[in-house]
């Protein structure tokens, strides 16, 4: 039985939250602002925290900057800002995911599914040369499989290729011309199309959520990076 | 005036020079005629002309002329006549030598004895400090005898001596009474002077300083025949020396008056024996013929039969006969006695060689042309330049081809400058002229100029005069130009100009100072002005004091002034801070003993500055305010939309199985999230139309942008049938912008296409570079007539379909729009019946811009 726990200063969203992730088969600690959810972390072996980032008293940042002093638990910020500095604040602060309201509760519990998932259970994986890894993503080189927190993902031989490639490069950008001729291993000419459907539907296997990739990245008319965590 | 002018057009340059070309001419020939006139009227002299009342030429004889020439040789002859024999003046001379060497060493000794007195004198007077260290040459015994002795054979001496040279001042001196406590050398020249006198004095030459002979210089003078000769010699020479040298300047004198004498007469036969025509005679007083060419009788004869004869009786008075009394010579020189004789003729018949002859050549050439003929032709010479210049007048300004007046180049230049350059030319010629003329004639005598030079000055002159009438004509056609144009030939003028300009500027400055005195004064109180007037009057009080001649004023004009500097120089540095302060935007500083003007300024600059500094920070505030409110509103939204969603989301879960309520949920889901998009859009829009968007620029691909773009939105194109046809630019455009906001503005023109297309049309996408832009075009069909500007389409809240029903909210373009213009670039929007076309233009990257 994983514990999680919900802060936010808004009750109805702190019950609907609470009623999905039981649904889920999560237990849950409900606190109402920032010094409650230190307390709820003190007092209980929490899992995992979703923590509203604007709360009366001690709001969402701080108390993750708090957290983060003792506890390595993963923690996702809910916040009505969607700015990416917002998010790269909220990264930047400690934090392990980050979900713009208004949020879809299933990916929500997508998210908080694969954070705990990672955390309990990926922490011990053997360190393997062969396997690239970057959050809860891993690709194994040698038996040709992807994983996402553990759970295994279909993909095409292209796919394979076109992920890998962008593995091996991780936290570089590199454009669909790049891409083309690394992975069909001929010129692009004009067939660039080709690789910004792989792309997509890629994202579509390892990613939570597609239109807000946490992994493969789009760096508009730049190219595509794997982000590296 | 317009057919005269074309009449006068008619008339071709040609004319104009023709004009020019015989005014110039008929110039130079009227000058020639009144020369010629005049030269004739000079020649004749005046009277004649006048006294004998017509123009016609008078004789020969009686031409100014021929006087002048006879008179020349008659002086010539007359000198001749009246010299004495050289022999007996040698005689003469030889036999005064004894006396006049005599009478010049008299002279001579007895100034060197008064020099002699004069310094002995002095040394018995001026004794004072006297050293008694002169030594005395004569013996100490003489001191008491000599003047004894000496005093006796004075009286002798004396008596010669004042009859013949000694000067009368000497007699007068007083006797010096002898200073017995003077020095023992004072004392002895004392005596001497009491003892002697006259040329005793040249005993006592070695008592006197040599200098004192060598500083006189006396004038020396021997009587001669006719003349006298005199020299200059100092007084330091001894008797003898004196002696001899008298001796030789008298033998010099001899000498050279002999030696004049012979070349004066060489002269006079040297000019007579030149002469061909001239008959001559003269005799001296003894009646001995001098120098001739003819016999006394025929002489004689040739007086009393009427010619041109002069005798000179003894009494040295003119005597004339025959025609010569018209002849004035007033120079003729007086002889002593006796009677000298001078006669001179020309023969009937001239013969060539000489001056006579030439002149009477010259004069009938003259004679020829009457100066009556001479005069008529200077009239009507005259009269046609006159008409000639007159026609050049009219012809002034019309040029061929050319409708009314055109000035020339010269006519720019201001009339009075081409007057001055004019006059200036003028005197330049007549300079030239006569140096050269006088250069020419000085080389020659008067009677040569008349007669060989005369043609040459004419010509000359003639040449001038024609040069100055080019030159008024030339003026004068100018200012007659300038004044058929039409403008003022006074203002023209460059004084007139400079004048007006002057005028101007005293106009303005009245104007200025009535300014200055009627100002009234706004924040400088009277006491102010007071103070000012105060301060001159005082400044000139005191320097009318001072001029007064009380010098104590200078002080207090120095003091005055001091202090009014000091103080206008203390409120100008406080006008100075203030003014810094200001254009700084600096705390206005407070000083209490600022005057009060500078305190009223100061104090509005201050409430000036304090106003602004509000004004700003309420802006700053109210930015700040917009941007929480923005953040504030969304959160307010977005929380309790998330609620929604959720719970929409739990109903779901509610295992509902009536079919009624799942179709409301549903309707719920939906407006849900499209309430979520539209509270996003509408925070985006209000962000980004008051600019509170952080850009991050970098150089982007805008081809691949597209590419990703095209990618990540074909299924849904597909999904709402249609097609999208892409033309990537093979060297795709690199711009420099936001590649998320990019992103966004073309994902939602993409979507704007996707949503408003006709079911199964084809979109098409191009990206091209144009004019340092990067471009992005799409185009649609529009599913629905668009009614509409593309102005008001890209407005918030307004959509191509009227009735609003399909998916989006109106913000997407509005949105698009305000980011372009963010990012330096621009949204186009053109409407072509159903054919909608959307361009983007982001500007290119340009070198240094960072990738």
């Amino acid at each position: 039985m994983y514990r999680v726990l919900v802060c936010d200063d808004d009750e109805a969203i702190c019950n609907s939250v609470e009623t999905f992730l039981k649904l889920e088969g999560y237990e849950t600690v409900r606190a109402s602002n920032g010094i409650e959810a230190l307390e709820a972390v003190e007092k209980n072996e929490i899992h995992c925290a979703v923590i509203d980032i604007m709360m009366p008293g001690m709001d969402g940042l701080t108390a993750t900057l708090k957290m983060r002093e003792k506890y390595n638990i993963p923690i996702i910020l809910l916040s009505a800002k969607s700015e990416d500095t917002d998010k790269i604040s909220g990264l930047g602060f400690g934090a392990d995911d980050y979900v713009t309201k208004p949020f879809n509760p299933l990916e929500l519990m997508a998210r908080v599914k694969s954070q705990i998932r990672r955390y309990v259970s990926l922490g011990s994986l053997e360190k393997n040369d062969a396997v690239l890894t970057t959050g809860g993503l891993s690709l194994d080189t040698e038996t040709k499989e992807a994983t996402v927190d553990g759970e295994p993902v279909k993909l095409t031989a292209r796919e394979y290729g076109v992920l890998e490639y962008l593995m091996q490069n991780m936290g570089r950008v590199l454009s669909s011309e790049q891409i083309y001729e690394s992975v069909w291993n001929e010129p692009s000419l004009s067939s660039l199309k080709t690789v910004t459907v792989h792309i997509k539907k890629i994202r579509e296997k390892i990613e939570i959520n597609p239109k807000d990739p946490k992994y493969l990245k789009v760096v508009w008319g730049i190219g595509y990076k794997i982000e590296k965590y | 005036m317009d057919t005269k002018s074309k009449n006068i057009e008619r008339y071709p340059l040609p004319v104009k020079g023709l004009c020019l070309v015989l005014a110039a001419a008929l110039l130079f020939l009227s000058a020639y005629s009144a020369l010629e006139a005049g030269v004739r009227l000079f020649i004749y002299g005046i009277d004649e002309v006048t006294t004998l009342g017509s123009l016609s030429a008078p004789s020969f004889e009686d031409t100014n002329v021929l006087n002048e020439m006879f008179a020349n040789d008659a002086q010539s002859l007359v000198t001749l006549a009246e010299q004495p024999d050289r022999a007996e003046i040698k005689k003469q001379l030889e036999k005064n030598k004894d006396s006049e060497t005599e009478k010049a060493l008299n002279r001579y000794l007895a100034e060197k004895a008064q020099v002699i007195e004069d310094e002995l004198y002095y040394v018995a007077t001026h004794y004072d400090g006297y050293e008694d260290n002169v030594s005395w040459d004569i013996e100490d015994d003489v001191d008491e005898t000599v003047p004894t002795t000496v005093h006796s054979a004075d009286e002798e001496v004396s008596a010669g001596a004042t009859s013949t040279t000694a000067p009368p001042e000497v007699n007068a001196r007083k006797k010096v009474a002898v200073d017995e406590n003077a020095p023992l050398t004072v004392r002895r020249v004392q005596k001497i002077l009491n003892s002697t006198q006259g040329l005793e004095y040249l005993k006592y030459e070695s008592l006197v300083r040599p200098e004192a002979f060598r500083e006189k210089y006396i004038d020396l003078m021997f009587d001669i025949p006719n003349n006298s000769w005199s020299w200059s010699v100092d007084l330091s020479m001894s008797e003898d020396e004196a002696k001899k040298n008298i001796t030789e300047e008298y033998s010099e004198a001899e000498n050279i008056y002999l030696t004049d004498l012979l070349q004066e007469s060489k002269r006079c036969k040297n000019k007579l024996s030149e002469t061909v025509n001239l008959k001559y005679y003269a005799a001296d007083k003894n009646g001995k013929v001098v120098i001739s060419n003819m016999t006394a009788k025929e002489a004689e004869e040739k007086s009393v039969v009427g010619h041109m004869c002069y005798f000179f009786d003894r009494d040295g008075m003119r005597r004339t006969k025959g025609t010569g009394d018209r002849f004035s010579y007033d120079n003729a020189p007086s002889s002593e006695d006796g009677k000298t004789t001078v006669v001179l003729f020309l023969e009937d018949d001239l013969k060539p060689g000489d001056d006579y002859y030439t002149a009477i050549t010259c004069y009938d050439e003259l004679t020829g042309r009457g100066i009556n003929e001479c005069i008529i032709g200077f009239a009507v010479c005259f009269v046609l330049a006159i008409v000639f210049s007159v026609m050049l007048f009219c012809f002034a300004g019309h040029k061929r081809g050319y409708e009314g007046i055109t000035l020339a180049f010269i006519d720019k230049v201001p009339t009075d400058v081409h007057f001055a350059v004019s006059v200036g030319l003028l005197i330049a010629a007549a300079a030239g002229f006569f140096g050269i003329m006088t250069s020419v004639f000085d080389r020659y005598d008067y009677i040569s100029q008349i007669l060989y030079l005369r043609k040459l000055l004419v010509y000359a002159l003639s040449a001038l005069v024609m040069i100055f009438g080019l030159i008024g004509i030339e003026w004068l056609t100018s200012v007659i130009r300038i004044k058929k144009s039409g403008e003022s030939f006074f203002k023209r003028c460059i004084i007139v100009k400079l004048f007006a300009l002057i005028f101007k500027g005293i106009r303005r400055l009245f104007k200025k100072l009535k300014k200055l005195v009627t100002y009234k004064p706004g924040h400088i109180k009277l006491r102010v002005i007071l103070l000012a007037v105060g301060y001159i009057a005082l400044n000139v009080l005191f320097f009318a004091l001072t001029a007064a001649g009380a010098g104590v004023f200078v002080l207090a004009i120095i003091l005055l002034n001091g202090a009014a500097i000091f103080f206008a120089l203390k409120y100008f540095i406080s006008l100075d801070r203030l003014i810094t302060a200001a254009k700084n935007r600096e705390i206005i500083p407070y000083d209490e003993k600022q005057p009060e003007s500078l305190r009223i300024l100061a104090d509005s600059l201050r409430y000036n500055n304090d106003e602004l500094q509000t004004a700003v920070n309420k802006a700053i505030k109210n930015e700040r305010m917009r941007a929480e409110l923005i953040t504030n509103v969304s959160h307010d939204l977005k929380t309790p939309l998330t609620s929604v969603i959720s719970y929409v989301e739990l109903l779901k879960k509610c295992g509902i199985t009536d079919e009624t309520a799942c179709g409301y949920i549903d309707v719920l889901d939906e407006k849900a999230v499209k309430l979520k998009r539209l509270i996003d859009d509408l925070i985006e829009a209000s962000k980004v139309s008051s600019g509170n968007v952080t850009l991050n620029n970098t150089i982007i691909n805008l081809g691949e942008l597209t590419v990703q773009a095209i990618g990540e939105m074909n299924d849904d194109f597909e999904k709402n049938g249609l097609e999208i046809i892409s033309e990537i630019s093979p060297e795709p455009p690199m711009i420099f912008a936001d590649s998320q906001k990019t992103f966004r503005v073309i994902d939602n023109l993409m979507n704007n296409a996707r949503k408003y297309s006709a079911k199964g049309s084809r979109v098409y996408i191009n990206t091209y570079s144009e004019n340092g832009y990067g471009a992005f075009e799409i185009k649609n069909m529009s599913a629905e007539p668009l009614n509409i500007s593309p102005d008001e389409l890209t407005e918030r809240f307004v959509r191509g379909d009227e009735s609003r029903t399909r998916e989006g909210n109106g913000l997407g373009l509005s949105i698009a729009k305000d980011l372009c213009v963010l990012m330096g670039g621009s949204l186009s929007i053109t409407i072509d019946g159903d054919l909608f076309k959307a361009t983007v233009r982001l500007p290119e990257a340009k070198e240094g811009q960072q990738g």
